[in-house]
Protein backbone atom coordinates (compact mmCIF):
# COMPACT_ATOMS: atom_id res chain seq x y z
CA UNK A 1 0.00 0.00 0.00
CA UNK A 2 2.67 2.04 0.43
CA UNK A 3 3.77 1.69 -3.06
CA UNK A 4 0.19 3.14 -4.29
CA UNK A 5 1.55 6.55 -1.79
CA UNK A 6 4.04 7.11 -3.38
CA UNK A 7 2.51 6.77 -7.32
CA UNK A 8 0.28 9.10 -6.04
CA UNK A 9 3.21 11.71 -4.71
CA UNK A 10 4.65 11.21 -8.50
CA UNK A 11 1.53 12.58 -9.70
CA UNK A 12 1.41 15.26 -7.36
CA UNK A 13 5.01 15.96 -8.65
CA UNK A 14 4.13 16.10 -11.96
CA UNK A 15 0.64 17.96 -11.55
CA UNK A 16 2.49 20.67 -10.02
CA UNK A 17 5.06 20.35 -12.40
CA UNK A 18 2.35 22.29 -15.47
CA UNK A 19 2.01 25.40 -15.86
CA UNK A 20 -1.65 24.88 -16.25
CA UNK A 21 -2.44 23.70 -12.66
CA UNK A 22 -0.74 27.06 -11.20
CA UNK A 23 -2.93 28.69 -13.83
CA UNK A 24 -5.73 27.14 -11.68
CA UNK A 25 -4.75 28.55 -8.71
CA UNK A 26 -4.44 32.00 -9.71
CA UNK A 27 -7.65 32.11 -12.07
CA UNK A 28 -9.49 31.54 -8.70
CA UNK A 29 -7.47 33.99 -6.87
CA UNK A 30 -7.81 37.23 -9.78
CA UNK A 31 -11.92 35.86 -9.59
CA UNK A 32 -12.14 35.94 -5.91
CA UNK A 33 -10.12 39.44 -5.82
CA UNK A 34 -12.66 40.51 -8.84
CA UNK A 35 -15.87 39.92 -7.49
CA UNK A 36 -14.57 40.84 -3.79
CA UNK A 37 -14.10 44.74 -5.45
CA UNK A 38 -17.26 44.29 -7.58
CA UNK A 39 -19.34 44.11 -4.71
CA UNK A 40 -17.65 46.34 -2.73
CA UNK A 41 -18.03 49.11 -4.80
CA UNK A 42 -21.20 48.61 -7.19
CA UNK A 43 -23.84 45.90 -5.18
CA UNK A 44 -25.21 47.19 -2.16
CA UNK A 45 -23.50 45.63 0.47
CA UNK A 46 -25.74 46.44 3.35
CA UNK A 47 -27.91 43.63 2.29
CA UNK A 48 -27.37 39.54 1.58
CA UNK A 49 -30.65 39.49 0.05
CA UNK A 50 -31.50 41.25 -3.27
CA UNK A 51 -35.46 42.05 -1.70
CA UNK A 52 -36.48 42.52 -6.08
CA UNK A 53 -35.32 39.00 -6.85
CA UNK A 54 -35.64 37.06 -4.11
CA UNK A 55 -38.48 38.31 -2.16
CA UNK A 56 -39.59 34.87 -1.00
CA UNK A 57 -36.82 34.71 0.92
CA UNK A 58 -37.19 38.57 1.94
CA UNK A 59 -40.70 37.31 3.45
CA UNK A 60 -39.65 34.67 5.56
CA UNK A 61 -36.80 36.48 7.14
CA UNK A 62 -40.09 38.87 7.98
CA UNK A 63 -42.55 35.91 9.16
CA UNK A 64 -39.71 34.00 11.17
CA UNK A 65 -39.25 38.17 12.89
CA UNK A 66 -35.32 37.87 12.18
CA UNK A 67 -33.49 40.52 10.28
CA UNK A 68 -31.59 40.07 7.20
CA UNK A 69 -28.09 40.05 8.46
CA UNK A 70 -24.67 42.08 6.70
CA UNK A 71 -23.02 41.38 4.03
CA UNK A 72 -19.85 39.86 5.19
CA UNK A 73 -17.04 37.48 4.83
CA UNK A 74 -19.73 34.66 5.76
CA UNK A 75 -21.65 35.77 2.83
CA UNK A 76 -18.84 36.70 0.71
CA UNK A 77 -17.88 32.36 0.90
CA UNK A 78 -21.16 31.91 0.33
CA UNK A 79 -21.22 33.30 -2.84
CA UNK A 80 -18.21 31.66 -4.29
CA UNK A 81 -19.25 28.34 -3.27
CA UNK A 82 -20.06 28.69 -7.02
CA UNK A 83 -16.50 28.70 -8.08
CA UNK A 84 -17.22 24.61 -7.68
CA UNK A 85 -18.22 24.90 -11.19
CA UNK A 86 -15.48 26.34 -12.16
CA UNK A 87 -13.26 24.26 -10.24
CA UNK A 88 -15.26 20.96 -11.79
CA UNK A 89 -14.19 22.43 -15.47
CA UNK A 90 -10.67 22.59 -14.41
CA UNK A 91 -10.68 19.15 -13.28
CA UNK A 92 -12.31 17.87 -16.26
CA UNK A 93 -9.26 18.98 -17.90
CA UNK A 94 -6.57 17.25 -15.02
CA UNK A 95 -8.59 14.09 -15.21
CA UNK A 96 -8.01 13.63 -19.08
CA UNK A 97 -5.02 14.74 -19.12
CA UNK A 98 -2.90 13.21 -16.59
CA UNK A 99 -3.95 9.98 -18.71
CA UNK A 100 -3.56 11.15 -21.89
CA UNK A 101 0.14 13.33 -21.13
CA UNK A 102 1.55 9.50 -20.04
CA UNK A 103 0.78 8.78 -23.86
CA UNK A 104 1.69 11.97 -25.19
CA UNK A 105 4.92 11.70 -24.16
CA UNK A 106 5.41 7.71 -24.52
CA UNK A 107 6.21 7.75 -20.84
CA UNK A 108 2.97 5.22 -19.87
CA UNK A 109 5.67 2.24 -21.08
CA UNK A 110 8.03 3.36 -18.26
CA UNK A 111 5.33 3.62 -15.80
CA UNK A 112 3.30 0.41 -16.72
CA UNK A 113 7.11 -1.69 -16.86
CA UNK A 114 7.24 -1.47 -12.64
CA UNK A 115 6.24 -3.97 -9.65
CA UNK A 116 3.45 -1.80 -8.95
CA UNK A 117 0.74 -3.55 -11.80
CA UNK A 118 -1.48 -1.52 -13.59
CA UNK A 119 -4.62 -1.18 -11.62
CA UNK A 120 -2.36 -0.04 -8.88
CA UNK A 121 -0.82 2.75 -11.22
CA UNK A 122 -4.59 3.76 -12.74
CA UNK A 123 -5.83 4.02 -8.95
CA UNK A 124 -2.60 6.04 -7.71
CA UNK A 125 -3.92 8.64 -11.15
CA UNK A 126 -7.50 8.83 -9.93
CA UNK A 127 -6.89 8.97 -6.38
CA UNK A 128 -4.69 12.40 -7.23
CA UNK A 129 -7.71 13.67 -9.73
CA UNK A 130 -9.58 13.66 -6.42
CA UNK A 131 -7.42 14.62 -4.34
CA UNK A 132 -6.50 17.71 -6.64
CA UNK A 133 -10.44 18.54 -6.34
CA UNK A 134 -10.10 18.70 -2.56
CA UNK A 135 -7.38 20.84 -2.71
CA UNK A 136 -8.68 23.62 -4.90
CA UNK A 137 -11.91 23.84 -3.02
CA UNK A 138 -10.02 23.75 0.27
CA UNK A 139 -8.20 26.70 -1.41
CA UNK A 140 -10.99 28.53 -2.85
CA UNK A 141 -12.70 27.96 0.69
CA UNK A 142 -9.73 29.33 2.46
CA UNK A 143 -9.22 32.49 0.37
CA UNK A 144 -12.52 33.54 -0.02
CA UNK A 145 -12.19 33.82 3.52
CA UNK A 146 -9.15 35.52 4.01
CA UNK A 147 -10.42 38.36 1.12
CA UNK A 148 -13.76 38.18 2.67
CA UNK A 149 -12.67 39.09 5.86
CA UNK A 150 -10.54 42.00 3.82
CA UNK A 151 -12.61 43.59 1.69
CA UNK A 152 -16.30 42.72 4.76
CA UNK A 153 -15.16 42.12 7.77
CA UNK A 154 -17.22 39.59 10.43
CA UNK A 155 -20.39 40.32 12.09
CA UNK A 156 -20.70 37.22 14.33
CA UNK A 157 -18.17 34.17 14.36
CA UNK A 158 -21.85 31.96 14.52
CA UNK A 159 -23.97 33.26 11.67
CA UNK A 160 -27.08 32.01 10.33
CA UNK A 161 -29.03 32.33 7.37
CA UNK A 162 -32.72 31.52 6.36
CA UNK A 163 -32.55 28.54 3.87
CA UNK A 164 -35.04 26.47 2.41
CA UNK A 165 -33.77 22.42 2.82
CA UNK A 166 -36.33 20.98 0.72
CA UNK A 167 -39.00 21.17 3.23
CA UNK A 168 -39.68 24.94 2.98
CA UNK A 169 -37.89 27.83 5.05
CA UNK A 170 -36.10 27.26 8.03
CA UNK A 171 -33.03 29.12 10.27
CA UNK A 172 -29.95 27.68 9.79
CA UNK A 173 -26.02 27.95 10.59
CA UNK A 174 -24.17 29.54 7.27
CA UNK A 175 -21.60 26.97 7.48
CA UNK A 176 -23.92 24.27 7.23
CA UNK A 177 -25.50 26.09 4.23
CA UNK A 178 -21.75 26.35 2.84
CA UNK A 179 -21.44 22.99 3.88
CA UNK A 180 -24.54 21.36 1.66
CA UNK A 181 -23.76 23.29 -1.35
CA UNK A 182 -20.33 22.36 -1.75
CA UNK A 183 -21.36 18.68 -1.11
CA UNK A 184 -23.97 19.09 -3.66
CA UNK A 185 -21.66 20.16 -5.89
CA UNK A 186 -19.12 17.47 -5.67
CA UNK A 187 -21.54 15.06 -7.20
CA UNK A 188 -21.55 16.47 -10.62
CA UNK A 189 -17.58 17.16 -10.07
CA UNK A 190 -16.91 13.18 -8.88
CA UNK A 191 -18.67 11.93 -12.00
CA UNK A 192 -17.82 13.93 -14.93
CA UNK A 193 -14.20 14.00 -13.80
CA UNK A 194 -15.19 10.20 -13.58
CA UNK A 195 -16.65 10.32 -17.10
CA UNK A 196 -13.73 12.44 -18.59
CA UNK A 197 -10.85 10.25 -17.04
CA UNK A 198 -12.59 7.33 -18.60
CA UNK A 199 -13.01 8.84 -22.05
CA UNK A 200 -9.54 9.63 -21.98
CA UNK A 201 -8.21 6.40 -21.17
CA UNK A 202 -10.25 4.67 -24.22
CA UNK A 203 -9.13 7.42 -26.58
CA UNK A 204 -5.94 7.96 -25.52
CA UNK A 205 -5.97 11.62 -25.91
CA UNK A 206 -7.80 14.44 -23.98
CA UNK A 207 -9.25 16.53 -26.59
CA UNK A 208 -12.57 13.96 -27.06
CA UNK A 209 -12.40 13.64 -23.01
CA UNK A 210 -12.57 17.45 -22.23
CA UNK A 211 -14.85 18.62 -24.90
CA UNK A 212 -17.17 15.68 -23.69
CA UNK A 213 -17.05 15.75 -20.12
CA UNK A 214 -18.18 19.82 -20.65
CA UNK A 215 -20.45 19.35 -22.96
CA UNK A 216 -22.56 17.21 -20.20
CA UNK A 217 -21.79 19.23 -17.40
CA UNK A 218 -22.27 22.39 -18.29
CA UNK A 219 -25.26 21.76 -21.09
CA UNK A 220 -27.02 18.76 -18.74
CA UNK A 221 -30.57 21.16 -18.82
CA UNK A 222 -30.58 21.62 -22.45
CA UNK A 223 -29.36 17.70 -23.34
CA UNK A 224 -32.03 16.66 -20.93
CA UNK A 225 -35.07 18.83 -22.46
CA UNK A 226 -34.36 18.01 -25.62
CA UNK A 227 -35.32 14.37 -24.61
CA UNK A 228 -37.68 14.80 -22.22
CA UNK A 229 -40.73 13.92 -23.79
CA UNK A 230 -38.95 10.70 -24.35
CA UNK A 231 -39.39 7.87 -21.76
CA UNK A 232 -35.77 7.42 -21.54
CA UNK A 233 -35.08 11.24 -20.56
CA UNK A 234 -35.55 9.99 -17.04
CA UNK A 235 -32.23 7.50 -16.85
CA UNK A 236 -30.00 10.11 -19.01
CA UNK A 237 -27.10 11.02 -16.69
CA UNK A 238 -27.47 14.80 -17.32
CA UNK A 239 -31.36 14.60 -15.16
CA UNK A 240 -29.59 13.94 -12.41
CA UNK A 241 -26.47 16.09 -12.09
CA UNK A 242 -28.72 18.76 -9.88
CA UNK A 243 -28.81 16.73 -6.32
CA UNK A 244 -29.99 20.39 -5.02
CA UNK A 245 -32.69 20.74 -7.34
CA UNK A 246 -34.02 17.49 -7.41
CA UNK A 247 -34.39 17.55 -3.26
CA UNK A 248 -35.88 20.89 -3.55
CA UNK A 249 -38.23 19.46 -5.63
CA UNK A 250 -38.18 21.01 -8.72
CA UNK A 251 -36.33 18.29 -10.96
CA UNK A 252 -35.27 18.28 -14.67
CA UNK A 253 -37.69 15.74 -15.03
CA UNK A 254 -40.95 15.57 -13.40
CA UNK A 255 -41.44 13.30 -10.84
CA UNK A 256 -37.84 12.33 -10.63
CA UNK A 257 -37.09 11.06 -6.65
CA UNK A 258 -34.05 11.48 -4.87
CA UNK A 259 -33.72 7.73 -4.40
CA UNK A 260 -33.99 7.23 -7.91
CA UNK A 261 -31.57 9.73 -8.73
CA UNK A 262 -28.68 8.48 -6.63
CA UNK A 263 -29.17 5.23 -8.12
CA UNK A 264 -29.15 6.50 -11.89
CA UNK A 265 -25.76 8.49 -10.39
CA UNK A 266 -24.44 5.17 -9.09
CA UNK A 267 -24.97 3.32 -11.79
CA UNK A 268 -23.32 5.19 -14.06
CA UNK A 269 -20.43 5.79 -11.99
CA UNK A 270 -19.83 2.53 -11.74
CA UNK A 271 -20.39 1.85 -15.32
CA UNK A 272 -17.54 4.77 -16.10
CA UNK A 273 -15.00 2.95 -13.51
CA UNK A 274 -15.74 -0.57 -14.37
CA UNK A 275 -15.25 0.74 -18.58
CA UNK A 276 -12.10 2.67 -17.63
CA UNK A 277 -10.12 0.31 -15.31
CA UNK A 278 -11.06 -2.81 -17.88
CA UNK A 279 -9.58 -1.10 -20.36
CA UNK A 280 -6.43 -0.42 -19.18
CA UNK A 281 -5.82 -3.13 -17.41
CA UNK A 282 -6.55 -5.23 -20.84
CA UNK A 283 -5.27 -2.79 -23.72
CA UNK A 284 -1.62 -3.78 -25.02
CA UNK A 285 0.35 -1.22 -24.91
CA UNK A 286 1.72 -0.34 -28.52
CA UNK A 287 3.23 2.49 -30.53
CA UNK A 288 0.38 5.19 -30.21
CA UNK B 1 26.60 -19.04 -13.69
CA UNK B 2 24.82 -20.88 -16.37
CA UNK B 3 21.81 -20.05 -14.52
CA UNK B 4 19.21 -19.01 -17.16
CA UNK B 5 17.93 -15.06 -16.85
CA UNK B 6 15.25 -15.33 -19.71
CA UNK B 7 13.56 -18.11 -21.57
CA UNK B 8 11.02 -17.56 -24.04
CA UNK B 9 9.20 -20.60 -24.47
CA UNK B 10 7.13 -21.04 -27.85
CA UNK B 11 5.91 -17.35 -27.59
CA UNK B 12 2.82 -16.66 -30.37
CA UNK B 13 1.10 -13.35 -30.66
CA UNK B 14 -1.91 -12.93 -32.81
CA UNK B 15 -3.92 -9.43 -33.55
CA UNK B 16 -6.63 -9.52 -35.23
CA UNK B 17 -5.89 -13.47 -36.51
CA UNK B 18 -2.70 -12.02 -38.05
CA UNK B 19 0.01 -13.85 -36.30
CA UNK B 20 2.38 -11.22 -35.66
CA UNK B 21 4.92 -13.40 -33.66
CA UNK B 22 5.25 -17.39 -34.45
CA UNK B 23 6.47 -19.23 -31.80
CA UNK B 24 10.04 -18.13 -30.26
CA UNK B 25 11.67 -19.78 -28.01
CA UNK B 26 15.30 -19.10 -26.86
CA UNK B 27 16.98 -18.72 -23.78
CA UNK B 28 19.40 -15.83 -22.43
CA UNK B 29 21.93 -16.72 -19.11
CA UNK B 30 23.25 -14.61 -16.63
CA UNK B 31 25.23 -12.34 -17.96
CA UNK B 32 25.38 -13.11 -21.44
CA UNK B 33 24.69 -9.96 -24.05
CA UNK B 34 22.19 -11.21 -26.64
CA UNK B 35 21.63 -9.17 -29.86
CA UNK B 36 17.99 -9.71 -31.33
CA UNK B 37 18.29 -8.35 -35.19
CA UNK B 38 15.90 -8.37 -37.85
CA UNK B 39 14.25 -6.13 -40.29
CA UNK B 40 11.75 -2.82 -39.46
CA UNK B 41 8.58 -4.82 -39.07
CA UNK B 42 10.22 -8.44 -38.94
CA UNK B 43 8.70 -8.48 -34.70
CA UNK B 44 11.48 -7.13 -32.61
CA UNK B 45 9.71 -4.51 -30.82
CA UNK B 46 6.43 -6.74 -30.08
CA UNK B 47 8.42 -9.77 -28.62
CA UNK B 48 10.27 -7.21 -26.43
CA UNK B 49 6.86 -5.67 -25.61
CA UNK B 50 5.78 -9.11 -24.44
CA UNK B 51 8.69 -9.79 -22.62
CA UNK B 52 8.03 -6.67 -20.33
CA UNK B 53 4.49 -7.07 -20.19
CA UNK B 54 3.17 -4.14 -21.94
CA UNK B 55 1.60 -6.92 -24.53
CA UNK B 56 -0.46 -9.77 -24.01
CA UNK B 57 1.32 -13.14 -25.15
CA UNK B 58 -1.16 -14.92 -27.18
CA UNK B 59 0.43 -18.00 -26.43
CA UNK B 60 3.51 -19.65 -25.16
CA UNK B 61 5.03 -18.23 -21.83
CA UNK B 62 8.07 -15.82 -20.70
CA UNK B 63 10.03 -16.36 -17.70
CA UNK B 64 12.54 -13.83 -15.69
CA UNK B 65 14.93 -15.49 -13.02
CA UNK B 66 12.27 -18.64 -13.26
CA UNK B 67 9.14 -16.59 -12.99
CA UNK B 68 6.34 -16.56 -15.66
CA UNK B 69 5.88 -12.81 -16.83
CA UNK B 70 1.58 -13.52 -16.91
CA UNK B 71 1.20 -15.45 -13.36
CA UNK B 72 3.45 -13.71 -11.59
CA UNK B 73 3.66 -10.15 -12.93
CA UNK B 74 5.36 -8.19 -9.99
CA UNK B 75 7.98 -10.55 -9.47
CA UNK B 76 9.00 -11.05 -12.82
CA UNK B 77 9.19 -7.55 -13.43
CA UNK B 78 10.96 -6.62 -10.77
CA UNK B 79 14.28 -7.85 -12.16
CA UNK B 80 14.13 -6.30 -15.62
CA UNK B 81 15.47 -2.81 -16.47
CA UNK B 82 14.37 -1.50 -19.69
CA UNK B 83 14.18 0.84 -22.52
CA UNK B 84 11.07 0.07 -25.02
CA UNK B 85 11.78 2.03 -28.47
CA UNK B 86 12.76 6.12 -27.59
CA UNK B 87 14.15 6.64 -23.92
CA UNK B 88 11.04 9.04 -23.52
CA UNK B 89 11.16 10.88 -19.77
CA UNK B 90 9.15 13.94 -18.64
CA UNK B 91 10.56 16.47 -20.59
CA UNK B 92 9.38 19.64 -17.82
CA UNK B 93 11.29 17.68 -15.22
CA UNK B 94 14.79 17.53 -14.17
CA UNK B 95 17.00 14.12 -15.16
CA UNK B 96 17.03 13.68 -11.04
CA UNK B 97 13.56 14.43 -10.56
CA UNK B 98 12.88 11.83 -13.40
CA UNK B 99 15.26 9.35 -11.76
CA UNK B 100 13.61 9.91 -8.59
CA UNK B 101 10.46 9.04 -10.19
CA UNK B 102 10.82 5.83 -11.23
CA UNK B 103 12.44 5.61 -8.03
CA UNK B 104 9.94 5.58 -6.17
CA UNK B 105 8.10 3.34 -7.98
CA UNK B 106 10.46 0.12 -6.94
CA UNK B 107 9.74 0.01 -3.02
CA UNK B 108 13.66 0.16 -1.67
CA UNK B 109 15.85 2.16 -4.32
CA UNK B 110 17.80 4.88 -2.41
CA UNK B 111 19.17 8.16 -3.09
CA UNK B 112 22.67 6.87 -2.98
CA UNK B 113 21.78 4.49 -5.61
CA UNK B 114 20.49 7.40 -7.86
CA UNK B 115 24.02 9.14 -7.45
CA UNK B 116 25.70 5.84 -9.06
CA UNK B 117 23.95 5.15 -11.60
CA UNK B 118 24.35 8.75 -12.84
CA UNK B 119 28.02 8.29 -11.93
CA UNK B 120 28.13 5.30 -14.11
CA UNK B 121 25.95 6.74 -16.87
CA UNK B 122 28.17 10.05 -17.13
CA UNK B 123 25.36 12.73 -16.76
CA UNK B 124 26.28 14.12 -13.60
CA UNK B 125 27.15 17.76 -15.06
CA UNK B 126 23.15 17.74 -16.28
CA UNK B 127 21.32 15.77 -14.08
CA UNK B 128 19.97 18.89 -12.67
CA UNK B 129 18.90 20.51 -15.85
CA UNK B 130 15.69 19.61 -17.68
CA UNK B 131 15.17 16.73 -20.26
CA UNK B 132 13.47 18.67 -22.35
CA UNK B 133 16.68 20.53 -23.20
CA UNK B 134 18.92 16.66 -24.07
CA UNK B 135 20.16 15.70 -26.84
CA UNK B 136 19.24 12.32 -27.75
CA UNK B 137 22.99 11.09 -26.76
CA UNK B 138 21.80 12.51 -23.16
CA UNK B 139 18.29 11.13 -23.13
CA UNK B 140 19.58 7.36 -24.11
CA UNK B 141 21.81 7.61 -21.31
CA UNK B 142 18.86 8.89 -18.91
CA UNK B 143 16.83 6.22 -20.25
CA UNK B 144 19.62 3.42 -19.30
CA UNK B 145 19.94 5.12 -15.83
CA UNK B 146 16.35 4.61 -15.61
CA UNK B 147 16.63 0.88 -16.55
CA UNK B 148 19.36 0.11 -14.03
CA UNK B 149 17.87 1.97 -10.85
CA UNK B 150 16.67 -1.09 -9.42
CA UNK B 151 19.30 -3.30 -10.31
CA UNK B 152 17.64 -5.31 -12.40
CA UNK B 153 19.08 -8.94 -13.39
CA UNK B 154 17.99 -8.28 -17.09
CA UNK B 155 18.53 -5.11 -19.30
CA UNK B 156 15.95 -5.05 -22.32
CA UNK B 157 17.69 -2.06 -24.42
CA UNK B 158 15.09 -1.69 -27.86
CA UNK B 159 16.98 0.15 -30.55
CA UNK B 160 19.61 1.89 -27.92
CA UNK B 161 21.65 3.22 -30.84
CA UNK B 162 19.11 4.20 -32.48
CA UNK B 163 20.11 7.62 -33.46
CA UNK B 164 23.51 8.30 -31.91
CA UNK B 165 26.92 9.25 -33.47
CA UNK B 166 29.68 6.81 -33.81
CA UNK B 167 31.29 7.90 -30.49
CA UNK B 168 28.07 7.45 -28.65
CA UNK B 169 27.13 4.16 -29.62
CA UNK B 170 30.83 2.97 -28.98
CA UNK B 171 30.30 4.34 -25.32
CA UNK B 172 26.73 2.28 -25.21
CA UNK B 173 28.60 -0.86 -26.46
CA UNK B 174 31.20 -0.36 -23.59
CA UNK B 175 28.46 0.81 -20.87
CA UNK B 176 26.89 -2.89 -21.79
CA UNK B 177 29.99 -4.94 -22.09
CA UNK B 178 30.86 -3.43 -18.58
CA UNK B 179 27.68 -4.58 -17.29
CA UNK B 180 27.35 -7.61 -18.45
CA UNK B 181 30.89 -8.36 -17.37
CA UNK B 182 31.43 -6.84 -14.05
CA UNK B 183 27.46 -6.99 -12.73
CA UNK B 184 26.76 -9.87 -14.18
CA UNK B 185 23.32 -8.65 -15.87
CA UNK B 186 22.00 -10.13 -18.85
CA UNK B 187 21.62 -7.73 -21.81
CA UNK B 188 19.05 -7.99 -24.59
CA UNK B 189 19.88 -5.31 -27.41
CA UNK B 190 17.64 -5.02 -30.42
CA UNK B 191 18.96 -3.57 -33.81
CA UNK B 192 17.63 -3.64 -37.32
CA UNK B 193 21.53 -3.10 -37.98
CA UNK B 194 23.78 -6.26 -37.48
CA UNK B 195 27.23 -4.01 -37.62
CA UNK B 196 25.89 -1.81 -34.94
CA UNK B 197 25.15 -4.52 -31.79
CA UNK B 198 27.58 -7.20 -33.61
CA UNK B 199 30.54 -5.78 -31.84
CA UNK B 200 28.98 -6.20 -28.08
CA UNK B 201 27.01 -9.33 -28.06
CA UNK B 202 27.74 -12.59 -26.84
CA UNK B 203 25.10 -14.55 -29.41
CA UNK B 204 22.53 -12.74 -32.12
CA UNK B 205 19.36 -14.12 -32.83
CA UNK B 206 17.68 -13.23 -36.28
CA UNK B 207 14.03 -12.60 -36.33
CA UNK B 208 12.36 -12.48 -39.40
CA UNK B 209 8.19 -12.25 -40.25
CA UNK B 210 7.88 -12.88 -36.49
CA UNK B 211 9.60 -16.08 -36.66
CA UNK B 212 13.12 -16.68 -35.04
CA UNK B 213 15.13 -18.14 -37.87
CA UNK B 214 18.60 -18.56 -36.21
CA UNK B 215 20.77 -18.03 -33.20
CA UNK B 216 24.18 -17.39 -34.26
CA UNK B 217 27.35 -17.67 -31.92
CA UNK B 218 29.23 -14.31 -32.64
CA UNK B 219 32.21 -14.82 -30.19
CA UNK B 220 32.96 -18.44 -31.71
CA UNK B 221 32.90 -16.87 -35.42
CA UNK B 222 35.24 -14.46 -34.45
CA UNK B 223 37.87 -16.34 -33.06
CA UNK B 224 37.74 -19.57 -35.79
CA UNK B 225 38.28 -16.29 -38.25
CA UNK B 226 41.57 -15.30 -36.18
CA UNK B 227 42.93 -18.85 -36.85
CA UNK B 228 42.32 -20.11 -39.69
CA UNK B 229 42.55 -18.84 -42.79
CA UNK B 230 40.76 -15.46 -44.00
CA UNK B 231 38.92 -14.87 -46.89
CA UNK B 232 39.82 -12.53 -49.41
CA UNK B 233 38.34 -10.90 -52.25
CA UNK B 234 40.93 -9.41 -55.32
CA UNK B 235 39.98 -7.09 -58.47
CA UNK B 236 42.78 -7.76 -61.08
CA UNK B 237 42.35 -7.38 -65.16
CA UNK B 238 41.76 -11.34 -66.04
CA UNK B 239 40.40 -12.94 -63.18
CA UNK B 240 40.54 -16.53 -65.24
CA UNK B 241 43.97 -16.36 -66.17
CA UNK B 242 44.98 -15.36 -62.71
CA UNK B 243 43.12 -18.60 -61.37
CA UNK B 244 45.04 -20.51 -63.28
CA UNK B 245 48.40 -19.12 -61.93
CA UNK B 246 46.99 -19.06 -58.36
CA UNK B 247 45.88 -22.45 -58.75
CA UNK B 248 49.28 -23.72 -59.70
CA UNK B 249 51.21 -21.94 -57.44
CA UNK B 250 50.30 -23.12 -53.62
CA UNK B 251 47.89 -25.86 -53.54
CA UNK B 252 46.95 -24.75 -50.11
CA UNK B 253 45.20 -21.77 -51.41
CA UNK B 254 41.34 -21.84 -52.22
CA UNK B 255 40.89 -19.25 -55.53
CA UNK B 256 37.09 -19.08 -56.87
CA UNK B 257 36.54 -16.88 -60.01
CA UNK B 258 33.40 -14.29 -58.48
CA UNK B 259 33.28 -12.64 -61.93
CA UNK B 260 35.42 -11.86 -65.01
CA UNK B 261 37.42 -9.53 -62.84
CA UNK B 262 37.07 -10.91 -59.40
CA UNK B 263 38.65 -13.36 -57.34
CA UNK B 264 37.46 -14.49 -54.27
CA UNK B 265 40.69 -16.72 -51.99
CA UNK B 266 40.80 -18.00 -48.75
CA UNK B 267 44.27 -18.16 -47.39
CA UNK B 268 46.51 -17.06 -44.49
CA UNK B 269 47.76 -13.53 -44.08
CA UNK B 270 51.45 -14.28 -44.62
CA UNK B 271 50.70 -15.48 -48.12
CA UNK B 272 49.27 -12.50 -49.72
CA UNK B 273 52.85 -10.87 -50.89
CA UNK B 274 53.79 -14.32 -52.69
CA UNK B 275 50.16 -14.46 -54.46
CA UNK B 276 50.55 -10.24 -55.60
CA UNK B 277 53.79 -11.45 -56.95
CA UNK B 278 52.81 -14.54 -58.93
CA UNK B 279 49.95 -12.05 -60.42
CA UNK B 280 52.07 -9.38 -61.12
CA UNK B 281 55.10 -11.17 -62.52
CA UNK B 282 52.92 -12.61 -65.13
CA UNK B 283 51.36 -9.46 -66.37
CA UNK B 284 48.16 -9.38 -64.42
CA UNK B 285 47.26 -6.09 -63.01
CA UNK B 286 45.83 -5.89 -59.60
CA UNK B 287 43.74 -3.18 -58.81
CA UNK B 288 42.47 -4.37 -55.25
CA UNK B 289 42.61 -6.28 -52.17
CA UNK B 290 39.72 -6.87 -49.85
CA UNK B 291 39.50 -9.04 -46.63
CA UNK B 292 35.85 -9.80 -46.71
CA UNK B 293 34.53 -8.94 -43.55
CA UNK B 294 31.96 -10.59 -41.28
CA UNK B 295 31.26 -13.93 -42.76
CA UNK B 296 28.13 -13.20 -40.65
CA UNK B 297 26.66 -9.82 -43.04
CA UNK B 298 26.62 -11.74 -45.64
CA UNK B 299 24.76 -14.50 -43.38
CA UNK B 300 22.35 -11.99 -42.14
CA UNK B 301 21.38 -11.07 -45.64
CA UNK B 302 20.81 -14.35 -47.06
CA UNK B 303 18.66 -15.11 -44.01
CA UNK B 304 16.93 -11.94 -44.23
CA UNK B 305 16.74 -11.78 -48.26
CA UNK B 306 15.44 -9.07 -50.07
CA UNK B 307 12.45 -8.08 -49.59
CA UNK B 308 12.83 -7.11 -45.90
CA UNK B 309 9.23 -6.12 -45.01
CA UNK B 310 5.88 -8.65 -45.98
Amino acid sequence: MSNLSQLIKNEFIKLHHYKSTWAMYIIIAVLLIGVAVITNFVANQSMIIDATFQSELVQAYQSMGLEIPAYDMWAFMADNISLISFITIFIIVAAAKIISNEYKWGTIKLLLIRPAGRGTVLTSKYITVLLFAAVLILYTIILSMIIGLIFFGVDTWNPTIVDNLGSGYTEISIIASIGKDVLFSLVPLIIVATLSFMIAILFKGSAMAIAASIVVFIAAPIITMMVSRYEIAKYLLTAHLDLQSIFAGSPLIEGTAPGFSITVLIVYYIAFMVVGWLTFKKRDVAGN
Amino acid sequence: MTEIALELKNVSKRIKNKEIIKEVSFQIKQGEVFGFVGPNGAGKTTTIRMMVGLMKITEGDIHIVGKSIQTDYSEAIREVGAIVENPEMYPFLTGRKNLEQFARMVPGTTKERIEEVVQLVGLKKVINDRVGGYSLGMRQRLGIAQALLHKPSILILDEPTNGLDPSGMKEIRQYIRTLAEKENVSVIVSSHLLSEIELMCDRIGVIKNGSLIAVEDVEKNRKLGDTDMSEFIISVSNAQTAKAHLDSLDESLFVEMADETTLKTAMKREQIPAVLKELLNNNINVYEVQAAKGTLEDKFFDLIGENVIE
